[in-house]
């Protein structure tokens, strides 16, 4: 049977239609549906071991959030880390990269050091660092002992203050091989005649880097940094099994939070209305680091 | 052709995806399959493998499937699952009672008592004294303990010996009060000249078993753990507060670890590892430090007041959607509650076995356990709130805030808990 040229284009389009309907089910199963509803939820009451159903409550839940004090500690916590962690990655990956794209004797054993915590599940690496830091039995304790710094020894996870940076430091130490990747990828496209040109008009070392390097990266900026920033804000892991959020509520992050108040105090409505919170925060950094990157740009 | 071959891909793939969801009803052989889900520590200690292997060899046409748990946070989404009648899981085993309440609060999970028969041909007097009342929830028996277990102080006595803490006989001196373990904690802690502590007096657990600590301290002091409402802790008094003062000065010394905070083995690890002198949580730790200390410089002794102590169950719970209650109540009278679990429970980790009989059999060849028998013939369970979940973590920020803090008192850190406790619903 022959088909006119409009109907072989409805065909055409039919045919379309099928083949993107099942990414369409999947996307409104998993992602336009769970946002939906979650929204909905930030408006309830609704204990899922308990009620029956949600009840409808406005904005009580947010309103409420400010009169929470692990809410509160775990938003300020939540900034902190990610100012610390943001320009520490950064800093870091960056200056990896460079000495990943410089160094050219045993490049081997630099790469699978920076690579290497990429593979090792978060999870492990928490734990390991549990044993190193702890205050009795710990490597590092002992270690300062046997050398005879037993001035330095300290309680590394159970004083407030050590206890923030070492969820930092384990935190990025976990993450950076990742970024340094980028950032490496970034320098590599950058054209070789480039730095040729540069250095026969005298622009070698820093002048180099801030000249040459860092401008050609911008969109690897982009990138990254809004890679950084999610890893920064959604942070759970290390301090979820280094620290427990503890001592007190010194490490607890939003993440965490969210987590707690749906699946260990049930309250879905509550930990609903924090995700949305968290998800601003995502929004508001991401464009901070986007306006910043095209000003320089 | 391209068309023909495309259709036949896409209704390949919604075949499968159908089949996908319909799996795990029968299994291809016929036999029925039990599935068991628990943490790793469950598994082991309570040998679930070897109860598993059993059941399959004395029941060939019955497949036991045993599900490990990452944590108990995972028990959460049992609810939503159950409450739609569906069930990965025969038979769930719970730390502690906590998820019961939450499962027996939407009706979700099997009165053994009056749906299951249970105690038809296995009767109660077959169970140690008390501890079918950890399992139960305003009378009802909603779930079964596998062990249970009680709190202690487990000592390392080559400590106590170095230290003169012993008696004529070279035996370690009785903890009677709060005031004894300070001051023991005190003389056990060595510092270098620096003043670098290198052994620590003791250790109590400040992180998720800290209801259960206070809880047992309170007992140990008082002979029960609630007021008259049945929920509420009785810890507003001048003996708690005393005893929190205690604690305070012995973290702020250095004379108690705060290796607990953060890590909820911290305390035993140390112990286990000869750095910790004396540890306050479940009266097993001894058993598991006889590999790195040896049995000789072991002991266990009540906690301080001897009034009684904290006991807790590892709970069982059948789902009522699961298809398969009957095989679970089975392996439960069979397999768990058989001689080879309930003794190598206790005898090897401290797990101690809920039934008469084998309690006493393991007795006989670890004779420590003497030491607080007075006390755990005296032992409570401690009270399951709604929202014990908020309790436990306000209790650890309180604590773990308060004791490192040299301008909190001890009424500062009880008035917090009284607040609390006020705020909670039970």
């Amino acid at each position: 049977m022959q088909h006119t040229i409009g109907e072989r284009r409805k065909i055409k389009e039919m045919w379309g239609w099928l083949f993107v309907l099942p990414t369409c089910i999947v996307l409104f199963l998993f992602v336009v549906y769970p946002i939906c509803y979650t929204s909905f939820l930030s408006l309830c009451d609704y204990n899922f071991a308990f009620d029956k159903k949600p009840t409808f409550v406005g904005f009580k839940n947010f309103s409420n959030m400010f009169k929470d004090k692990q809410f509160l500690a775990a938003l300020s916590n939540t900034l902190v880390f990610t100012v610390f962690m943001f320009s520490l990655l950064i800093v870091l990956s960056l200056a990896f990269a460079l000495l990943l794209f410089h160094k050219k004797k045993r490049s081997w054993f630099y790469r699978t050091s920076i690579f290497m915590p990429i593979v090792v599940p978060a999870s492990l690496i928490c734990l390991l660092f549990t044993w190193m830091l702890a205050d009795n039995f710990g490597i590092i304790n002992k270690l300062l002992i046997n050398i005879g710094l037993s001035r330095f020894t300290h309680n590394w996870l159970t004083d407030a203050k050590t206890a923030r940076w070492w969820v930092i430091i384990v935190s990025i130490w976990g993450k950076v091989g990742f970024s340094t990747i980028l950032f490496l990828s970034g320098i590599q496209s950058i054209s070789q005649d480039m730095f040729e040109a540069a250095e026969i008009d005298g622009a070698v070392g820093w002048k180099k880097l801030f000249y040459i390097i860092i401008p050609n990266l911008s969109e690897t900026f982009v990138v990254t940094g809004i890679w950084a920033i999610l890893q920064c804000l959604k942070l759970f892991v290390t301090p979820n099994v280094l620290t427990k959020g503890g001592p007190g509520n010194a490490t607890l992050v939003l993440y965490q939070t969210i987590y707690n108040e749906a699946f260990l105090n049930f309250e879905m409505g509550y930990a609903s209305s924090i995700a949305f919170v968290l998800t601003a925060l995502v929004m508001v950094f991401s464009l901070i680091n986007l306006k910043m990157s095209r000003r320089e740009n | 052709m391209k068309k023909v071959l495309v259709t036949l891909l896409i209704v390949l793939m919604t075949f499968s995806a159908i089949y996908a969801q319909g799996k795990g009803e029968a299994t291809p052989t016929g036999k029925r399959t039990l599935r068991i889900s628990a943490e790793s520590w469950q598994i082991n200690k309570i040998f679930l493998e070897h109860a598993a292997q059993e059941f399959e060899a004395a029941h060939p046409d019955v497949d036991v499937e045993i599900i490990t748990l990452a944590d108990q946070t995972v028990l959460a989404n049992y609810v939503i699952d159950w409450s739609k009648g569906n069930t990965e899981t025969d038979l769930v085993f719970l730390d502690g009672g906590y998820m019961s309440k939450t499962y027996a609060a939407q009706d979700l999970i099997y009165d053994f008592e009056k749906d299951l028969k249970f105690f038809d041909n296995f009767p109660k007097s077959n169970f140690q004294p008390g501890v079918l009342e950890t399992g139960a929830i305003e009378g009802t028996q909603v779930c079964l303990p596998a062990i249970y277990e009680v709190y202690g102080v487990s000592i390392n006595t080559a400590m106590f010996k170095e230290a003169g803490l012993v008696d004529a006989k070279g035996n370690p001196l009785p903890i009677k009060t709060w005031d004894d373990f300070y001051n023991f904690a005190e003389k056990l802690t060595k510092k270098d000249a620096q003043g670098t502590v290198k052994q620590v007096g003791a250790s109590i657990q400040f992180g998720n078993n800290l209801a259960g600590i206070i809880g047992g301290a309170i007992i140990a002091q008082l002979g029960h753990c609630t007021t008259e409402d049945g929920y509420t802790y009785d810890f507003d008094n001048a003996d708690f507060r005393h005893m929190v003062d205690l604690w305070k000065k012995g973290v702020q010394n250095g004379y108690i670890s705060t290796a607990t905070f953060v890590d909820n083995a911290g305390g035993r690890n140390g112990f286990k590892a000869g750095q910790i002198a004396m540890c306050y949580e479940a009266a097993g730790r001894w058993m598991e430090a006889v590999p790195t200390l040896g049995a000789d410089n072991l002991s266990l002794v009540e906690i301080p007041g001897g009034q009684g102590t904290y006991c807790f169950g590892c709970q069982m719970a059948i789902p009522r959607a699961s298809k398969n209650a009957d095989l679970a109540t089975q392996f439960i009278k069979e397999a768990l509650y058989g001689e080879y679990c309930q003794t190598n429970a206790f005898t090897q980790y401290g797990k101690m076995s809920v039934i008469k009989e084998y309690f006493e059999k393991a007795l006989e060849t670890t004779p420590l356990w003497n030491n607080i028998a007075d006390s755990m013939s005296k032992a409570v369970a401690i009270p399951e709130w709604e929202e014990q979940a908020k309790w436990l973590k306000g209790l650890n920020v309180i604590f773990q805030e308060g004791l490192v803090n040299p301008k909190a008192s001890a009424d500062d850190i009880v008035n917090q808990m009284v607040a609390l406790s006020e705020s909670l619903k039970k």
